[in-house]
């Protein structure tokens, strides 16, 4: 940044906002869906100082929460000097049979979606709120118009009709704003930092993280896995850190034998102390501003040449550019940290990305030790896990989240 | 005013948005936007950004016939980003076609000629780059600035006019010499407008 740059001014901005906000509404009721991350708090904030107890914040635990995250919230936003009255609506049940067998990104995006404003419009006609007041920001929508992935919270920008459909009109006071700015509307309306500064979260949760087919026992496995890079990482991550679990299945992809090739010259070690695997699962990316549901392959190296190179980040990081430049269907690259028993149903996939906007994104370095100290207790703590990986991929040509 | 075509790549809000950090008034404009509409709202030059399109693709090329016509008969200074940048190219009489080793995130653009819009980048900087075409023939009115190690024209300028054309994403917050270039083109075009042309 440099001194020629007006700072955003966050001051002029809620002062306007505030003002729109309470001469949209009038007299109405709104409704808002909370999720405790820093665009829906200082949406709720913003809307509570414009028309107060009209309005109504509700979190929808959707069942794709980290552990106790809905306690967490309500406890945080209840307290001063935000003193949100928070009411928490259970709909676990809904949304796991909305999605049901569905492993493909898309379906699971939009039942989620669905079964999210579903929810929100029973309790906002029982509760007979006009308006619902969204935290959409600049990246979702221009990102949803681009067809690259579907955010649960965009509708207008897609052409669905809210009120037609739901019941409600819908107020977006941040949508042209980026997390950076949100970040300082934040600060200046005094909300704590432990939500002003946390890292983004999905609308749609953990479902994005839990790639392909949703199964009780992968999502535990996430959760647990979830927790403790959160734990590992909290001052080592990047701006955005997390755990994504994948099905332990390979395909029989005839680029195969190429790819492992490729990978051997490369880093100059030899082709049967390396093995490249093309998933089953697939993962959201982008390339060339076209969107690409494309193959993740994971390259491991043998154990005794993990001991020997060491953790090889910048080779890696050339590799990844050189496998998915070459490989039209390559969006993602994993480089496998640890395994454990071979026959277990799951993988897991610890990523760490530093990011301004999340327009884009880089791969952070993690320290070796950390990488392997975080894998030995994903493996510990979660039996099902074959394989712990880091994932090499900036966006684009991977997005930060995996679906 | 630099107004930006919005291409309907993910970045173009960014170019905005970057414009107006550096002092400047900007907004999107869409690509059927004419010249007279362009002269209505007072524009000094004129920015266009990338999108999903193959500019040798017959429905693509129609898509953006419109923005073609604009950067052939606009005098003001044009900087036009990666699809963009590849229709000027082929506006010219140059050619494009799918990369051989197509470019997505990190790469290290090489500057060959500092010249005015590079001027301060050189001699090589960290860019981030999302592309599966390229330049393949350079149009003949104008000048290699950049390259990568797999993209032989990462940036061009016409030898006539004030045009500069980069395939990378200078508008995105890992393209570490970015500012610099958008900074650049500001200056450019306010000497244009200041020599009153």
């Amino acid at each position: 940044m440099t001194a020629q740059q007006p700072e955003f001014d966050a001051n002029a901005f809620v002062k306007s906002q505030v003002d729109e906000i309470a001469q949209r509404l009038g007299s109405e009721r709104a409704i808002i869906a909370i999720s405790g991350g820093v665009d829906s708090t200082t949406c709720a904030t913003l809307a509570y100082k414009a028309v107060g107890k009209n309005l109504l914040c509700i979190f929808i635990d959707t069942g794709f929460m980290r552990l106790g995250e809905p306690q967490k919230v309500k406890a945080l936003l209840s307290k001063r000097p935000l003193a949100l009255p928070i009411r928490i609506v259970r709909a676990q049940e809904r949304f796991i049979e909305a999605i049901g067998e569905s492993g493909d990104a898309e379906e699971k995006r939009k039942a989620f979606r669905e079964t999210f404003y579903k929810t929100l419009s029973e309790t906002a006609n029982k509760e007979d709120c006009h308006f619902l007041i969204q935290g959409t920001i600049a990246p979702d929508w221009i990102e949803t118009k681009g067809g690259i992935k579907t955010q649960h919270n965009v509708l207008e920008q897609i052409g669905i009709n809210s009120k037609e459909r739901y019941g409600f009109t819908i107020v977006e006071p941040i949508a042209d704003l980026y997390k950076d700015q949100v970040r300082a509307v934040a600060k200046y309306l005094g909300i704590q930092r432990e939500i002003s500064e946390r890292q983004p979260f999905p609308g749609p949760g953990l479902l994005v993280r839990c790639v392909g087919r949703i199964e009780p026992s992968k999502l535990k496995t996430l959760k647990r896995s979830t927790q403790i890079v959160e734990k590992y990482l909290a001052t080592a991550g990047g701006q955005q850190f997390f755990a994504a679990v994948l099905d332990n299945a390979t395909e029989d992809h005839p680029a195969k034998e190429a790819l492992q090739k490729q990978v051997s010259e490369y880093l100059k070690i030899q082709s049967r102390e390396v093995k490249v695997n093309i998933l089953r699962n697939r993962a959201t990316g982008v390339k060339g501003d076209v969107r690409a549901y494309g193959r993740i392959a994971s390259v491991s190296i043998s154990k005794k040449q993990r001991e020997v190179h060491g953790w090889l980040i910048e080779k890696l990081r050339e590799l990844q550019s050189k496998l998915t430049s070459e490989n039209p269907e390559l969006t993602r690259i994993l480089y496998t940290i640890q395994e454990g028993k071979e026959s277990a149903p799951y993988d897991v996939a610890v990523r760490a990305v530093e990011t301004r906007d999340f327009m884009t994104a880089d791969i952070v370095a993690i320290p070796w030790a950390i990488l392997t100290a975080i894998a030995k207790e994903i493996l510990k703590k979660c039996p099902n896990v074959a394989h712990v990986y880091y994932d090499l991929t900036p966006k684009p040509p991977a997005t930060i989240e995996f679906e | 005013m630099v107004p930006v075509v919005n291409v309907k790549g993910q970045y173009n809000h960014l170019i905005v948005r970057m414009l107006t950090e550096l002092g400047a008034e900007s907004s999107l404009v869409p690509l059927s936007v004419s010249i007279g509409e362009l002269e209505e709202i007072g524009f000094s030059g004129l920015v266009a950004g990338g999108g999903p399109q193959s500019v040798y693709e017959k429905n693509s090329r129609r898509e953006l016939s419109n923005l073609e016509r604009l950067l052939k008969e606009i005098s003001k200074p044009l900087l036009c980003i990666c699809v963009s940048h590849q229709l000027l190219a082929e506006a010219n009489g140059g050619k494009t076609g799918p990369a051989k080793e197509p470019e997505y995130g990190q790469i290290t653009v090489h500057v060959d000629e500092e010249d005015e819009i590079l001027q301060g980048t050189g001699p090589s900087f960290r860019a981030w780059a999302s592309h599966n075409d390229e330049v393949v023939r350079m149009p003949e009115s104008f000048q290699k600035l950049a390259h990568s190690q797999s993209c032989k024209v990462e940036a061009i300028r016409s030898r006539n006019r004030p045009i500069y054309g980069i395939q990378f994403h200078p508008e995105v917050w890992h393209t570490t010499k970015g500012r610099t270039i958008f900074r650049n083109f500001l200056e450019i075009v306010g000497r244009n407008a200041a020599s009153g042309r």
